[in-house]
């Protein structure tokens, strides 16, 4: 199996490339174009309750798509619906990682993945949500974000302070909490950070340069509402 | 000496090694090199985003080894022993097991106050439904049904619609005072069923007419229906209908993405299939006594329901399953063993009490 990013930046395509008798996992709808040879298939990755917990309360997709080269050779490209970056972490045997719910856009190889519960103060307020996916297992997988990715190695012993929004992916050694992002409350809010992610090393974190709520939030006053009176003012 | 899995960190940032480590003597060897580092060197605490797993920092390497392997640490408590590291190792253990217990509690926690107040928000929104029916006027009801009955073609002329006219009318005219305008109508359809929009407005199917044997037979459903309206069963039914889908839109988060709408509307009709459909037990109660009582007023036998039913069932099962969507009305109003008997039983009290008289 071989991978390339196409593109790189703001929109990114990964194309797939699958030898007879490969597979690999997708996030469903990701699929740009395909050689015919592929085979596509709905599946609920991580059973039917992980995909439960991951579509009601995590906000991903409840079924995978597997492409699988039955018929011979073929490429799959791949894109996520966000305007962003897409970036390839490899996965080595005996390592594990946490991604945002939304944010996988492919496994390659023999990657697994499960559900795993966030911390209420974390799935409340870090903005990757209440349930987040585990990857573990050898091989490549493939994270989409809102901007570019950034990868932040924290060294042993080190912490480093992310806007909550922004992370995408982590690695399972490293641990965060919930933090104000300003010395005092006060400053937190005035500031508009509020809450942030301080992660302790060692490990990595991928951070997506662009924080979707915040775009999301300033895009609403410039979409008229539905009715009611507050629409017919402005 | 046992060797243990770990993640070895370097200063480089790079993602870590696989590596074997020994405990030996005062130092951590890495197995395969000649790397080592010492015990008073080592700190060690709980990580990992689970808190399952702990990590041994070298600050003067600028390196740290990461294991999730509880037998490494158990080896370096006993090798350390009172020393600050055995302490640390020790305590990291005991907090390692206590954090299994604790999430487990947690979740516990978490999950059974959810399922409660759905259960408690589920169990309220029947009695939640008759009360906001109360403050909705009746005049509301036969505006909707007769709203409702305009998408139908009813017929209006023919012998059947005599029929259920004479027969419907002959059953109102045994209620109280009421707000509501009783229409009968029968509509061109073969499905064996019949129903009653709100305010009044009953309609029977023409495949219905063609299955009763007799004239009790169908005042026994009519009746059944009359009694729907009179206990406002459509209006509380969809209030009832309103609130489940509040508490669908509030689980799902709202409508606001696409597809959101018809996932909500699958979601719904999943529920619906779940609650068994239609009225409650206790509706279809309500409405079989107060028909039975306008029957047995209006002078008919009263078993025309059941006899009715018995008579449907029987031609059911001996059609097959295909047969199922035309017998409709067993679906819609399943008459169980336990239906049966209290219909039964309601009809004795009836005669009983007419006989005293």
């Amino acid at each position: 199996m071989q991978y390339d990013v196409l593109h790189e930046g703001s929109n990114a395509v990964l194309l797939v490339s699958l030898k007879r008798g490969e597979k690999m996992r997708a996030e469903a709808g990701a699929m740009v174009a395909k050689s015919p040879k592929l085979h596509i298939r709905g599946k609920m990755w991580g059973g039917f309750f992980g995909a439960m917990q991951r579509s009601v309360l995590g906000g991903e997709t409840f079924f995978f798509q597997e492409v699988s080269a039955e018929d011979g050779n073929g490429d799959i490209l791949l894109a996520p619906s966000l305007i962003g970056d897409v970036k390839v972490i490899s996965l080595a045997d005996g390592q594990d990682y946490y991604v945002q719910s939304g944010c996988l856009l492919a496994a390659l190889d023999h990657v697994e993945m499960g559900t795993k519960a966030q911390k209420l103060t974390a799935g409340l307020f870090s903005g990757a949500g209440f349930f987040v996916l585990h990857l573990k297992g050898s091989g490549h997988f493939v994270i989409s974000a809102f901007g570019a990715i950034m990868e932040v190695p924290i060294p042993a012993g080190q912490e480093y302070i992310v806007d909550n929004g922004h992370v995408v992916a982590w690695s399972g050694d490293t641990q965060y909490h919930m933090v104000k992002a300003g010395k005092t409350w006060w400053s937190s809010m005035t500031s508009g950070e509020g809450l942030a992610c301080k992660f302790q090393g060692p490990g990595k974190v991928w951070i997506q340069t662009r924080n979707p709520r915040a775009f999301g939030a300033w895009m609403g006053q410039f979409v008229r509402g539905r009715g009611g009176v507050l629409s017919l003012i402005g | 000496m046992d060797t243990y899995q770990a993640r070895f960190y370097d200063s480089s940032g790079n993602a870590p090694d696989l590596v074997q480590v020994q405990v030996g003597s005062g130092k951590i060897v890495v197995c395969g090199t000649t790397f080592s580092i010492r015990f008073e060197d080592l700190q060690l605490q709980v990580g990992g985003h689970d808190g399952d797993r702990f990590k041994l920092v070298c600050e003067c390497q600028n390196v740290a080894i990461v294991s999730e392997d509880r037998a490494f640490l158990h080896a370096l408590a006993e090798a350390a022993g009172g020393t600050e590291l055995g302490k640390q190792a020790r305590h990291a253990d005991h907090k390692i097991v206590k954090r299994g217990s604790h999430k487990f509690r947690y979740w516990t926690i978490v999950t059974g106050a959810v399922v409660a107040m759905a259960i408690t928000g589920y169990m309220l929104l029947d009695p939640l439904a008759a009360s906001v029916a109360t403050m909705i006027d009746p005049s509301f009801e036969v505006k909707l049904g007769e709203m409702l009955a305009r998408t139908d073609k009813l017929d209006k002329k023919s012998d059947g619609f005599k029929r259920v006219s004479r027969i419907g009318n002959q059953l109102t005219a045994q209620l109280e005072k009421n707000p509501y305008k009783f229409q009968f109508f029968v509509k061109k359809d073969k499905e064996i069923n019949a129903c009653a929009y709100p305010g009044g407005i009953l309609i029977v199917n023409s495949g219905l007419l063609e299955k009763v044997f007799d004239d009790d037979e169908l005042a026994g459903v009519m009746s059944h229906e009359v009694g729907h309206v009179i206990h406002r069963h459509t209006l509380k039914q969809a209030l009832h209908n309103c609130g489940l889908i509040t508490c669908l839109t509030l689980i799902s988060g709202g409508v606001g993405g696409a597809g959101d709408a018809e996932k909500l509307e699958a979601a719904f009709a999943l529920a619906q299939k779940l609650e068994s459909l239609n009225f409650s037990r206790a509706q279809e109660t309500d409405a079989d006594i107060t028909g039975l009582e306008l029957e047995v007023k209006a002078g008919y036998q009263g078993d025309g329901l059941v006899k009715f039913f018995k008579r449907l069932e029987k031609e059911e099962s001996a059609l097959g399953k295909g047969a199922a969507p035309l017998f409709a009305v067993l679906s819609t109003h399943p008459m169980s063993a336990d239906r049966r008997a209290r219909i039964e039983a309601e009809l004795k009290r009836l005669r009983e009490e007419n006989e005293k008289r």
